[in-house]
């Protein structure tokens, strides 16, 4: 069991949110428009692979479409275990919060 | 139905790359993603994103990042992946390296790009010059031949036919040979304004020896002697002749007389002008032995190299000159190949601009050596730790030298596409007639290679040292000397370097100097002539239409008359030639009542035709005696004071009487002597010249000379219209203002001087950079020996005496060595250029200035850094 990269949290918290329409350019919207942070396609993908690898998330392909130049999208879905693997990895973080403000980061007086 | 592609795709290369170098696993979705995305962007800066998006993808899912299948066996398959991996490993290493640092790959990057582009765009035009101009066929066995006399001073003199046949019929060394004249033709057509032409004279095989086909019809190889014919230049047939398909056959009238064409032929990169080819008549009275007026080239036999081919020519010469002693004494064949020919040609030219090109590659290369040695001895406590917590040496070598060829690798790239720009640039600046075929030169891949392959000897050679003298320190010592100061030899290697640095800037800023001195004293040299707001034309008097002297001089005279009606036109000649207007001819003089002298003692003197109002037009000064006049009808000459004293005592030649060879069995008398009028502004030797009347003379080519209260150029319009109402079947040609003249003589060094300027400006920007980087890491390294000092109360003088110390040497070193580098420069400048021979002292009096000035700039940071240096915070933090 290894622990999960930051981009990797999002990129998994992405697909989850996304359910079934979950692929490269959607997942990239969703990071962008909730944190504001632009991520290469590369990055994602880099993420996925990885993520696909310890079998947290599995894909399948869509319909060849015509604006990809007659190619199919990848669509991606999260895995039981991978939810466990997200889960485990935000139950660390709010451990580690406890006790601190959740903003600033100061600890609770 | 398909929503079709927009209008503009995303780039190709792009998506080239991405669909080959993509790992198959994600292929399909990243490329269709990024189509998706570039479909839904619009707008500027999509292509730059797209591009960015592409590059992070291959970085991060290329295909090498799995390399874990392969078919062959387990261990190679381990084997390879490890190092494969260890290299990406190394490469991301070091890119993060670069990221951490980023002034300083900004600087190394930025160093080595200005070098290698300065260098690159000179290898374009180098190669240019030498290979790209002479697209022929085999052409290492394309050969020049020539003839030389060391007696009468001819080093390379054109062959005679006599001579040419016995060269090739004696010798079994030539595939085919030929050879080639020079002239010029008019070219009349009804519906057409009648044009001047470059021609060419050549016998039969001359096509075969370039390897050259015609695009239509056939050229000279089977012609039977009989009848007229001509080929036409493909550039000629496109524009006079419509690119007419039926073209072979006609008839065109050249000088007066009907030539048939017999077919059409590509330009010739070493005739570029000539554009109506006229084959060689072996009958023609002009072809005598003495007559050496040929261009001979020959195409060798592929088994005959061009020292055989030499031998067999002097056994053919040896015995010439036995069966013609009277004629063929004392000549010799001179055969080199074409390409070596050219070569000797742009030598000197070139010689210089390839010394300048790797003057600046190496100081690139010495101030970026400087860098990563600085930077390898600050590093010399990581590598330390590595080492000490088990890193191989070989591994931390290795990874300094990615570091420096990844560097050196990205520098490469970026100086090949400015280099390439320069290079366009400065070509389209050159005078296209510099060197024929110049101006059709492009740029091909081995200059690419070449750059890349030099950016990366760079980084190998200069990642090597700071790699060794990274690595190579005691662990123990260096971890204990927390920060005192790099070591010796990396210390002393810097200011070696920065040493070398200045000396060649030095040695640039005293050519560019001297050259840009030069010019501008060139520039208001006198000329023995009024150079402004003259306009200089040529034309040439068709022999069939205009014979015998009485119509070419009334001719001349209505023209003259004409012109001068024009407003503006203060006042118009006609001469046969004019300084600065190229092709001079000479003519043996003598005193009247002298012996007539063996030709080798003929004294030679410039000769030109000219109407009456020549001098006053051209601006020239009378010296003694006058000019000619309307009722000079006994022959009579004036000559220049150079003529005057090389044949009278005290140059008193005035009423004198002169004889000037060939067919003037009278002699001239002497009526004037004008000052000197400089024919090349090169030279100063004094050229003797002798003036005969325009009337007196049989001569048919023509220059109109006219001055003028406007812009001269302006006129131009005005004197062409002028001379077709004289004549409507004249043409003109060549048609340029005096001051234009002198700028074309001009341009070279003109262009030489601002290039080196250039490099100058670079070369000492570069051994300033060098310089402070020197004193800044310095001063760094032993900040803790100054704040001891400070702290043990060193005054202020005694801190920035020992700045001073660390920088003065390499920088007097440098300039002393830079003059003498420069002083041999010079030497080499001013064999060419005589103006330059006295601007020795003022050229090292104004570089030596410029760099110091330059050199100071570098210490005042580093010596204000070390007086201002608190010692308690320093040893403090420690």
């Amino acid at each position: 069991m290894s622990a999960l990269g930051e981009l990797e949290q999002l990129v998994l918290l992405a697909v989850l949110r996304l359910g079934s329409d979950a692929y490269g350019v959607a997942i990239r919207d969703e990071i962008a428009s909730r944190t504001g942070r632009g991520v290469t396609l590369g990055a994602i993908y880099k993420s996925l692979e990885r993520c696909q690898s310890k079998r947290y998330v599995e894909s399948s392909l869509g319909a060849p479409l015509p604006i990809r130049g007659g190619r199919s999208r990848r669509y991606y879905r999260v895995t039981a275990h991978g939810r466990d693997a997200v889960a485990r990895s935000l139950r660390a973080i709010r451990t580690m919060l406890d006790g601190l403000q959740p903003d600033g980061l100061e600890p609770i007086p | 139905m398909n929503a079709g592609p927009p209008k503009l795709g995303p780039p190709k290369l792009a998506v080239l790359a991405l669909s080959r170098l993509l790992h198959p696993t994600v292929r399909d979705g990243v490329l269709g993603d990024l189509l998706e995305l570039w479909a839904r962007r619009g707008g500027r800066g999509r292509r730059y994103w797209f591009w960015r998006e592409s590059l992070a993808a291959l970085w991060h899912c290329g295909r090498q990042r799995r390399f874990t299948v392969s078919k062959r066996g387990p261990r190679v398959r381990k084997k390879e992946a490890d190092m494969i991996r260890t290299i990406l490993d190394d490469a991301r290493l070091a890119a993060r390296q670069a990221r951490k640092r980023p002034a300083f790959t900004l600087l190394v990057v930025g160093i080595l790009t200005a070098g290698i582009a300065a260098s690159s765009a000179f290898m374009s035009i180098v190669d240019g010059l030498l290979d790209d101009a002479l697209p022929f066929d085999h052409v290492e066995r394309i050969a020049v031949v020539r003839e030389g006399h060391a007696d009468r001073g001819f080093d390379a003199s054109n062959v005679s036919y006599p001579n040419f046949r016995a060269y090739v019929d004696g010798t079994e060394i030539f595939e085919s040979a030929a050879v080639l004249a020079s002239t010029t033709r008019n070219l009349t057509a009804e519906d057409d304004v009648p044009a001047r032409l470059e021609a060419a004279i050549v016998s039969r095989r001359f096509f075969e020896v370039f390897g050259a086909a015609p695009i239509r019809g056939r050229d000279f190889r089977d012609l039977t002697p009989g009848g007229r014919f001509a080929l036409l230049t493909e550039s000629l047939w496109h524009r006079r002749f419509g690119s007419d398909p039926g073209i072979v056959g006609r008839s065109i009238v050249l000088d007066g007389a009907s030539h048939e064409v017999l077919g059409v032929v590509p330009g010739h990169a070493l005739h570029p002008d000539v554009e109506v080819w006229l084959p060689l008549d072996p009958a023609s009275p002009a072809l005598s032995r003495s007559n050496h007026f040929l261009a001979m080239y020959g195409r060798l036999r592929p088994d005959i190299g061009i020292d055989q081919a030499r031998r067999q020519l002097e056994t053919v010469a040896t015995r010439l000159a036995h069966d013609e002693p009277e004629e063929y004494g004392g000549w010799r064949p001179l055969i080199t190949s074409l390409r070596a020919d050219r070569a000797r040609h742009a030598a000197p030219v070139l010689g210089l601009i390839l010394g300048a090109a790797a003057s600046v590659l190496f100081l690139t290369c010495a101030n970026v050596a400087g860098l990563l040695i600085a930077v390898a001895s600050d590093r010399g406590r990581e590598m330390a730790v590595r080492v000490a917590l088990g890193a191989p040496r070989r591994r931390l070598v290795r990874q300094m030298l990615t570091e420096s060829l990844l560097l050196s690798g990205i520098a490469g790239v970026l100086g090949w596409l400015v280099g390439t720009l320069l290079a366009k640039v400065a070509i389209a600046r050159l005078p296209p007639d510099l060197v024929p075929g110049m101006a059709t030169f492009t740029l091909d891949g081995r200059v690419l290679v070449a750059t890349i392959g030099l950016s990366m000897l760079t980084g190998l050679l200069f990642g090597m040292l700071p790699a060794l003298a990274g690595t190579g320190q005691a662990i123990e010592r260096t971890l204990n000397r927390a920060g005192s100061g790099g070591t010796r030899t990396a210390r002393h290697g810097r200011r070696f370097l920065v040493a070398g640095q200045v000396a060649l800037a030095m040695t640039l800023l005293l050519a560019a100097s001297t050259l840009l001195l030069a010019v501008d004293r060139l520039n208001r040299l006198d000329l023995g002539f009024e150079p402004g707001r003259l306009l200089t034309l040529r034309l040439d008097l068709s022999p069939a239409r205009y014979e015998g002297i009485e119509s070419r001089s009334s001719m001349a005279a209505r023209l003259v008359e004409r012109v001068r009606a024009v407003p503006g036109v203060e006042s118009a000649s006609i001469a046969s030639h004019i300084p600065h207007g190229g092709g001079r001819l000479y003519r043996g003089v003598m005193r009247h009542g002298d012996a007539i002298p063996p030709p080798e003692d003929t004294r030679h003197a410039g000769f030109n035709a000219v109407d009456r109002d020549f001098f006053a037009t051209l601006g020239a000064r009378l010296y003694a005696g006058r000019l000619f006049a309307v009722d000079d009808g006994a022959p009579v000459a004036v000559v220049n004071r150079s003529l005057a004293t090389m044949l009278f005592a005290r140059g008193d030649a005035v009423g004198e009487l002169l004889h000037v060879h060939t067919d003037e069995s009278r002699p001239r008398r002497i009526v004037g002597v004008v000052d000197d009028v400089r024919s090349t502004v090169f030279s100063s030797a004094r050229e003797p010249q002798v003036y005969v009347p325009l009337d007196q003379v049989n001569w048919s080519s023509m220059w109109l000379t006219a001055r003028s209260s406007l812009p001269a150029a302006d006129l131009v319009p005005a004197l062409r219209a002028a001379v077709q109402e004289v004549d409507p079947a004249q043409p003109v040609y060549n048609a340029r203002t005096m001051r234009q003249r002198l700028a074309r003589e001009l341009s070279l060094p003109l262009l030489l001087s601002r290039l080196l300027l250039g490099f100058g400006l670079v070369a000492i920007t570069l051994a300033a950079c060098g310089l402070y980087g020197l004193l800044a890491t310095d001063l760094r390294q032993r900040r803790r020996e100054l704040a001891i000092q400070k702290a043990l109360g060193a005054d202020r003088a005694t801190v920035v005496e020992g700045v001073l110390r660390q920088g003065l040497v390499p920088v007097v070193a440098g300039i002393a060595v830079g003059a003498i580098l420069g002083g041999g420069v010079f030497r080499v400048l001013a064999a060419r250029i005589e103006a330059i021979q006295s601007l020795g002292w003022s050229a090292l009096a104004v570089s030596t200035a410029v760099l110091s000035i330059a050199t100071a700039a570098a210490f005042v940071e580093p010596t204000l850094r070390a007086v201002r240096l608190a010692p308690a915070e320093l040893l403090r933090d420690e």
